[in-house]
């Protein structure tokens, strides 16, 4: 006890990170090396390194090539709309009148409502399989509600002054926003975008139940999907590879968003 | 005039959001084409293996979200606090990390679990997810706008490490935990693929799996089990929301 | 003021659905017919038939046998175990019995149940196929 209390601010700091990091080293970084190994030998039982024959066969997979897609436009075209819609929303829930706010916990509930009861109801709403709306307006309904509390927070702590003064200096509503709201809350948006990002991986469930198949139309055979098949099969190979290309995927993504980022603070 | 244009499009998206709510709430009191409380005598009443897995639900989710707190705070202190080399590479892998779909995570999480002889038991459930990297990012990013000032202070005061955080750490982040409580708790109550992967036995299982599997059980139990399944989150959601209002806002990612 | 009342309601929440807990069951089993069950005897039944050459034989069969008043008091229900809802419950079977010799009190039973069936021989509360009961001591 004497010793711990010797110890330096910075070093009791320090072991204030241990227990997480113990925890995350121990359920995912040390079996992600046991993937990465997996994603690298021929079968589990005779273990014969084939160093990227595993990648090689995924990556010429027409199915992973397809999953991959879809996932990407998922995101390409989901998280624009979502991100637009939750700002326009909480702009309003934020600026406009007050009466009015009650009206946010219908968008936040969708997030919290399971989805094996939205799905049945889903089902006889959209009966049209032949593209990916229905899913994509699933997604949209469910992740609204999160963005919207993150934004409305951002707003409701933006520096009301700053926004008095310009609205005197006879800026239109559409300038001010643009000019001084939405660069007050870049990195809430950022974040949000970032987390329906997470969450449109997180779609599958919904999918799975809405199609009620391993094997729905091409166009919303996602990575999930895959994956899933994969782990049914038990080809610990194959799962072990698409673990690591997605990880990879989604690790340039978050990239992307913190180069994003450092170039707007420039 | 153009407000009440605004307001009149705010309140139909507002319908069209809630409306599944409603149809679900509606639908569980709907049955064979006639008003009946038939569903909820059905689930309740006749489907006993519901109340484990509802009291399952809750205290995994309850476990998870109160252990969570308790790992997450001193890391995101740590993280706002102590100088050591790596500092930003080590919280781009927590971001990293937390946008990991499920599909990638659930793997290493299983051969972990498996290792340790942690799979069908209540464990493999609770531990992997106390673990998750979405508090800590969120907390970390909330942490910059806290006062490090009143820090300072009682550092003078305390050489206790927990001290600092109870006393000046803490009280400063309420709203953070409260946000984070909700989005943990919900995550929990809504996790489907952990249960059905981790678990063989029945009476482990959580809610959310028997609202997947509500069709085999006799009865119209599902639009029921959804009501039910709604409430404990709602009514969370309800507690924090004038203090989730009050701001919850982030600073630069990394 | 809001947050108390969410708080209360809360505990209200957690209050019936522990109630209901404990006490679904009783309430469940209240609702549905109690019976008494007992296996069957056997006993031996004397047969009289007539052989090639005209005389009259008999043939005594050590065989399963039920009791007349039960047989004549209606439908034969089995206990059975079904799977319902994810767990073994009692349920009633209705038997189709054919019956042979009678002796006494007692009727023979050629097919339609086995030695080992438990037969519902007391029942508070209407019965069919196929339905959920409890069985008292």
């Amino acid at each position: 006890m004497k010793k711990l209390k010797r110890l330096s601010f910075n070093t009791k700091c320090k072991l204030c990170l241990l227990p997480s990091l113990a925890g995350t080293l121990l359920f995912f970084v040390i079996p992600y090396f046991r993937v990465l190994y997996y994603s690298v030998i021929d079968n589990q039982f005779r273990r014969n390194f084939v160093f990227l024959d595993n990648y090689i066969e995924t990556v010429q997979n027409e199915y992973f090539l397809l999953a991959l897609l879809n996932s990407l436009i998922l995101i390409a075209v989901c998280v624009p709309v979502l991100i637009i819609l939750a700002l326009l929303i909480s702009l309003f829930l934020s600026f406009g009148i007050r009466k009015l706010k009650a009206l946010r916990a219908s968008f936040v509930l969708p997030m919290v409502i399971p989805t094996a009861g939205i799905v049945l109801i889903w089902r006889t709403v959209f009966t049209d399989t032949s593209t990916p709306l229905p899913i994509y307006l699933l997604f949209i309904w469910k992740n609204i509600g999160i963005c919207i509390v993150l934004l409305t927070a951002a707003l409701t702590a933006a520096d009301r002054s700053v926004y008095e003064a310009a609205k005197l200096d006879g800026a239109g509503s559409w300038t001010l926003h643009r000019k001084i709201t939405l660069p007050m809350i870049a990195p809430t948006i950022l974040f949000s975008v970032l987390l329906s990002i997470v969450n449109s991986f997180r779609i599958f469930k919904e999918s799975y139940l809405f199609y009620g198949t391993n094997y729905p139309p091409d166009h919303s055979y996602t990575l999930q999907y895959f994956m899933n098949n994969n782990f049914l099969r038990l080809d610990y190979q194959s799962l072990a590879t698409s673990a690591v290309l997605t990880s990879a995927v989604v690790f340039l993504i978050v990239l992307c968003g913190i180069f994003i980022q450092r170039r707007y603070n420039r | 005039m153009k407000k009440i244009v605004f307001t009149v499009v705010m309140i139909i998206a507002a319908v069209i959001f809630i409306l599944p709510v409603i149809a679900t709430l509606a639908l569980s009191f709907w049955n064979g084409g006639e008003v009946s409380a038939e569903g909820y005598s059905d689930l309740l009443f006749n489907c006993f293996v519901f109340y484990p897995m509802f009291w399952n639900s809750v205290i995994y989710a309850a476990v998870i979200t109160a252990v969570q707190l308790v790992v997450i705070i001193p890391c995101a202190f740590a993280f706002s606090q102590a100088k050591f080399k790596g500092k930003g590479l080590l919280f781009t892998f927590y971001i990293v990390l937390m946008m990991m779909p499920l599909q990638v995570t659930v793997l290493p999480n299983y051969i972990g679990l498996r290792d340790l002889g942690l799979l069908n038991t209540a464990w493999g459930i609770i531990l992997p997810m106390i673990f998750s990297p979405f508090g800590v990012v969120v907390m970390h990013q909330y942490m910059k706008s806290t006062d490090s000032a009143i820090i300072e202070a009682t550092r003078l005061e305390t050489n206790s490490i927990f001290r600092i955080i109870l006393t000046a750490v803490v009280p400063q982040l309420r709203v953070c935990i409260f946000a984070v409580v909700l989005f943990v708790f919900a995550d929990c109550w809504n996790m489907v693929e952990q249960p059905m992967l981790f678990l063989n036995d029945d009476s482990l299982k959580t809610m959310s799996v028997f609202i997947v599997n509500a069709a085999d059980y006799t009865g119209h139990v599902l639009f029921p089990a959804s009501v039910i399944f709604i409430v404990p989150v709602f009514l969370l959601y309800l507690f924090f929301s004038d203090s989730l209002e009050k701001g919850l806002t982030f600073g630069e990612i990394s | 003021m809001k947050k108390k009342a969410v708080l209360i309601f809360t505990l209200i929440f957690f209050a019936v659905m522990l109630l209901l807990t404990l006490t679904a069951r009783s309430i469940h089993n209240a609702s549905i017919p109690h019976v008494s069950a007992r296996r069957l005897t056997n006993q031996i039944f004397t047969e009289e038939f007539a052989d090639e050459n005209g005389d009259m034989q008999t043939l005594k069969r050590y065989s399963l046998a039920i009791d007349r008043e039960l047989y004549e008091s209606g439908n034969i229900y089995v206990l059975t175990q079904t799977l319902i809802n994810g767990e073994y419950r009692d349920t009633a079977r209705l038997a189709h019995i054919e019956t042979g010799a009678e002796a006494g009190r007692y009727i023979e039973v050629i097919s339609g149940l086995n030695p080992i069936d438990r037969i519902i021989t007391d029942a508070k509360g209407e019965l069919y196929d196929g339905c959920e009961v409890v069985v008292v001591k």
